[in-house]
């Protein structure tokens, strides 16, 4: 089978990097934060 | 035990100890790239198929999340199952307890994307809530119990769903005794994100020529699969446990870490020590 082109899978992880920036530049790192701290009790179950 | 099984072993420690060291919890904007519940009250990061969860459920499009299973896909496709999942961990020691196994084929591996697809995206969107959290057996084990038996009025109000739940966790722990890590293979929808990246990924499994497709391999796998018949498959979570045989090998954007084809024992006898 033909290996996938080293450069391709750069340019993905390239592509990865760009959507953390963006995401966290549109508040979600803070989203999650907020969403990790609180207890959410979905573990046992409720909510 | 071979060297590399003996540094997994470390690492998969190491990695359990770091995700919930209890200290350092500013850190739980940080998605941990395994399934860690951020409930656990030693959790110091957060839980990805969570943070998913829980951002498609408050109307958000899950850019930085999505991102992070990209890059870390595209860098090491789903090592981080094989290396650092404390939950995987836990399926790989219950499995030393059952001599005889139930071989089950990775064929049914499509059942993890349905889960995905169903309880991870679609649910939490329709139903606003977590729904893969709910019946996720790592969080039970992780949080749910440690919880219940940590704080009284969270024992007061447990209800069914939490009965389910370790009816669930139950199920799985007799399943990881008697069937090769099977949440992994089977249900986990962190699994399912990250298996399309093994085709992709820097890190790649590389088999020789001189292998003779003897399945020695496929019974030391912690996923019970066959690395000549395709090393990169979504199915194999790179522990690296079979690069024990001189035919297998490993490279990282190109470059061999573990040569394939080295000198070196081949089939079942390079594995003896692994047994």
């Amino acid at each position: 089978m033909k290996k996938f082109p080293i450069a391709a899978t750069v340019a993905i992880f390239m592509l990865g990097a760009a959507l953390i920036v963006a995401g966290g530049l549109g508040g979600e790192f803070r989203a999650i934060f907020l969403n990790a701290t609180i207890l959410c009790l979905s573990c046992i179950g409720v909510q | 035990m071979g060297n590399t099984e003996r540094l997994r072993n470390y690492v998969q420690i190491g990695a359990a100890v770091l995700q919930n060291s209890y200290f350092f919890k500013g850190l739980k904007f940080c998605p941990t790239p395994s399934l860690n519940c951020y409930a656990c009250p030693l959790a110091v990061t957060a839980c990805p198929m969570g943070s998913l969860q829980n951002l498609i459920l408050k109307g958000y499009l899950p850019l930085a999340v999505t991102g992070f299973f990209v890059s870390l896909g595209a860098a090491v496709g789903r090592a981080s199952c094989g290396w650092a999942c404390p939950f995987g961990y836990v399926q790989e020691l219950l499995g030393k307890l059952g001599r005889k196994k139930v071989r089950v084929s990775n064929e049914y591996g499509w059942l993890r994307y349905v889960i995905l697809a169903v309880t991870a995206l679609a649910l939490p969107f329709i139903l606003k809530s977590p729904i893969f959290c709910k019946l996720c057996p790592a969080g039970t084990l992780e949080a749910g119990i440690p919880l219940a038996l940590l704080d009284e009025e969270i024992r007061e109000i447990i209800g069914p769903l939490f009965w389910l739940k370790v009816g669930l966790l139950v199920a799985a722990v007799w399943a990881a005794v008697k069937i090769k890590r099977p949440f992994c293979r089977f249900v986990c929808p962190l699994g399912a994100i990250y298996s399309p990246f093994n085709r992709i990924s820097a890190l790649r499994m590389e088999v020789h020529g001189k292998c003779v497709r003897c399945d020695a391999c496929k019974e030391i796998c912690p996923v019970d699969m066959s690395i000549y018949e395709g090393p990169n498959s979504g199915a194999c979570i790179r522990c690296m446990k079979c690069t024990g045989c001189s035919a297998v090998g490993v490279s990282f954007l190109g470059k061999e870490i573990i040569k394939a084809g080295r000198e070196g024992r081949i089939g079942r006898a390079a594995y003896d020590r692994q047994r």
